[in-house]
């Protein structure tokens, strides 16, 4: 159909989801090796500070990737979320109805002041 | 004077909107809605490709012609440098872009509002003085309000309300800020503020005041409140406008302040921790933009030549895919109706272009390479690096995994690719909208410039403004001394990037979306609302019951008394007097008309008494 991809090219639950987790672990294993067995020369910039120790450490990187995503999913979701999430409606709802305090008002007697203004 | 306007892209974007006002609605208006805003928005662009081409002489020339005295205050209107053309250059790309995809709307309103606000933005960045830039400031507040407005629904009016007080105290603080550095100075003219000691309390106020428009935390929840709740082309040119050109004024007037560094690392971890908890897919992008502006200050902040350029092009690169991402979300809007992620899921099939064009815009914010992100963000972080500040390049990697995350791969995942959907009959099966070619258009235009950028960051070098001494250009190339293509930098990109899939991977069942809305700091802003308007309304209203007593008890009396006496005047000498001469002209009349009446008796009768009256009369007068 015009506009779609070919179905090959397309999420298909269950059916792709093996070779994700392949096609990942590959991609990841080749960085790893390239990390380990081929450091970036020059690695460590003048002047970097703290991070001089851990940035020569090979895999520091990928270790900082992994641990900072799993720590933001489990603490901000498990932890944090639970506090702050409030129900889904505008924080500043409309002006209420009329209260029945409001209403009995609006239905007392007439006082003199309207008496006067109103009709002869 | 009207040669250096030609030169000004603000002056094409009003011409436009002008015209737009004036015309008749009916067919022809029609036809024009679309065309007219995209033709000022064109010209606008090709105004800044002009100057981008002329001499440094002709620059200075029309600088000059842009000097206006009024009220014997000098007035530069154009102040052209390289920092100004810059965040222009990319000003005019983004209204054309931003025209483009809203090319199908006829609604009059919004068309002139979107013209007005990018001119307000071209005001502020050309401005060479301050009261200049406070009319661009305040045009482009207002103009901005009526796109949240115009979504037309109770949540978009009370968010407008919200933005357009946040903005109104924006407006009083940088007018304080500018009356003060007045007082202090004696010169209206913006000039760096860091440098000689500490901030005048004027351009402290000034420095608040654009630190409201940057989104700084805790000023920020304006814009995660008021941006998700805008019409749907209304959020991008939200996105570009505001924040970028607050971005540009520190740029210009607090180059190196430290309190910026903080303020930015802070930004840039805090847009997107509430990202990664955050269910609503423009709001996602709406505290990215405080995370990514994030960046941008704490280069401003440490104020050495790659960092100021590297804000300046993540700037530059940023208004690019955050406009591409706000149009993909707004795609999104636009064909199911919704935004929420818990009610989307399945639509990689339905909406295949949709999500390639997405996911430019997402991995250009991630900074992977081949994009964007990538070739400006590092630039910042680099320069952390050898500046000594380790720690907030640390930070600024946090929040480039959270970026990734919560964009990269969150927000694509459970929209286009999870399955799972609550809303009835699911999303990947419900209509769909049918998007127009011109949002498509639009959002392939902005990815091939993410991509353009990423593959040639030169193009984008070649225009950065700051010098090897930090200062700011007039002419000469600010090419930084950066490669973003060096094996370590991308290996580091594509390790981060990568270790953070497998972590999505692991985790992406917790990061399922849940439906609410977070408490950030417009909570405390409420309350504090409430804090103050409750004891005042409880004031007020203690006051107006005494005065109700008042009124009831002696007041009253005293009214009604007062009424009795005019009453009484009223009807016995107003209404006597009146009705006593009718009652005798009244007599008059009738006795004249029993005269004319031709009665013989009666004339001799009354003649008689004449005659009677007459003798009486005479006796009388001759007896005295």
């Amino acid at each position: 159909m015009p506009g779609e991809f070919n179905p090959h090219l397309t999420y298909r639950p269950g059916k792709g989801r093996f070779l994700g987790w392949i096609l990942l672990a590959v991609a990841l294993a080749v960085l790893l090796l390239l990390a380990i067995f081929v450091p970036p020369p020059g690695q460590t910039e003048p002047g970097a500070g703290i991070l001089n120790s851990f940035e020569n450490m090979p895999l520091f990187w990928a270790a900082f990737g992994l641990v900072a995503s799993l720590a933001m999913a489990v603490i901000l979701k498990k932890l944090v979320l639970p506090c702050i999430l409030l129900p889904e409606k505008d924080p500043c709802p409309p002006a209420p109805e009329k209260s029945v305090t409001d209403q009995a008002a609006d239905n007392a007697p007439e006082s003199p002041a309207r008496r006067i203004g109103g009709p002869a | 004077m009207i040669a250096p306007l030609l030169y000004h892209p603000a002056f094409y974007l009003l011409a436009a909107a002008l015209l737009l006002a004036v015309f008749p609605p009916g067919r022809k208006f029609e036809r024009l809605a679309p065309l007219l805003p995209l033709a000022g928005a064109a010209l606008g662009l090709l105004a800044v490709i002009l100057l981008y081409t002329t001499s440094g002489q002709v620059r200075a020339a029309l600088s000059a012609g842009g000097v206006w005295t009024y009220l014997s205050v000098r007035l530069e209107l154009f102040r052209i440098d390289r920092l100004s053309l810059l965040f222009a250059a990319i000003f005019a790309i983004q209204a054309v872009l931003g025209f483009i995809y809203s090319a199908h709307i006829r609604e009059r309103a919004h068309q002139i509002a979107s013209l007005a606000y990018p001119a307000g933005a071209f005001i502020c960045v050309f401005a060479g003085d301050y009261l200049t830039l406070f009319v661009g400031w305040e045009l482009m507040s207002v103009a901005s309000v009526f796109l949240i407005w115009l979504n037309r629904n109770p949540a978009s009016s009370r968010a407008g309300y919200r933005y357009l007080l946040f903005h109104l105290l924006g407006g009083v603080l940088l007018f304080s800020g500018i009356a003060l550095n007045y007082a202090d100075s004696g010169s209206w003219l913006i000039a760096r503020a860091t440098g000689d000691g500490e901030l005048s309390a004027g351009h402290l106020l000034i420095l608040i005041a654009f630190c409201v428009n940057a989104a700084a935390v805790p000023l920020h929840a304006w814009l995660t409140d008021a941006y998700p709740e805008a019409t749907v082309a209304g959020a991008v040119f939200l996105s570009a406008f505001t924040t970028k050109t607050a971005v540009y004024i520190l740029c210009r007037v607090y180059p190196g302040l430290d309190i910026l560094v903080i303020a930015g690392a802070v930004m840039a971890l805090w847009g997107v921790c509430f990202a990664v908890m955050e269910n609503n897919a423009r709001r996602i992008l709406a505290y990215h933009i405080v995370s990514q502006v994030g960046y941008m200050l704490a280069g401003i902040g440490m104020g050495t030549a790659l960092t100021m350029n590297g804000a300046a092009g993540h700037a530059f690169a940023h208004i690019l895919y955050k406009g591409l991402l706000f149009m993909a979300a707004g795609g999104l809007l636009h064909a199911l109706g919704t935004a929420d992620l818990d009610r989307m899921g399945g639509l990689a099939k339905r909406l295949p272009w949709l999500l390639v064009l997405y996911m430019v815009g997402a991995v250009s914010i991630s900074g992977l390479p081949l994009f964007s992100g990538f070739v400006t963000k590092n630039m910042t972080i680099a320069g952390a690096m050898a500046d000594h500040y380790g720690v907030i390049a640390l930070i600024l990697e946090l929040a480039a995994v959270g970026t990734f995350l919560s964009v990269g791969l969150k927000l694509p995942w459970f929209a286009f690719m999870g399955a799972g959907s609550k809303m009835p009959g699911k999303a990947s099966h419900v209509p769909l909208k049918k998007i127009p070619w011109n949002m498509y258009l639009a959002m392939s235009l902005s990815a091939l410039l993410c991509l353009l950028i990423g593959l040639c960051p030169d193009l984008l070098y070649r225009l950065l403004p700051f010098g090897p001494d930090g200062m700011i250009g007039l002419s000469e190339s600010g090419r930084p001394d950066y490669t973003p293509y060096s094996y370590g930098h991308v290996l580091q990109s594509l390790l981060i990037l990568g270790f953070t899939a497998l972590g999505f991977a692991l985790t992406r069942r917790i990061l399922a979306p849940k439906h609410g809305r977070l408490a950030d700091f417009d909570l405390l802003y409420r309350l504090i609302g409430r804090g103050v308007a409750d004891p005042l309304g409880r004031a007020l209203a203690f006051a107006d019951d005494r005065l109700s007593g008042f009124w009831r008890n002696p007041g009253l009396r005293l009214l009604m008394f007062k009424a009795r006496l005019v009453n009484f005047f009223d009807r016995k000498v107003i209404d006597g007097t009146f009705d006593n001469t009718a009652r005798g002209f009244r007599g008059l009349g009738r006795a004249l008309s029993f005269l004319q009446s031709g009665n013989l008796q009666a004339m001799v009768g009354a003649a008689a008494l004449l005659a009677a009256a007459a003798v009486f009369l005479a006796l009388k007068l001759g007896g005295d």
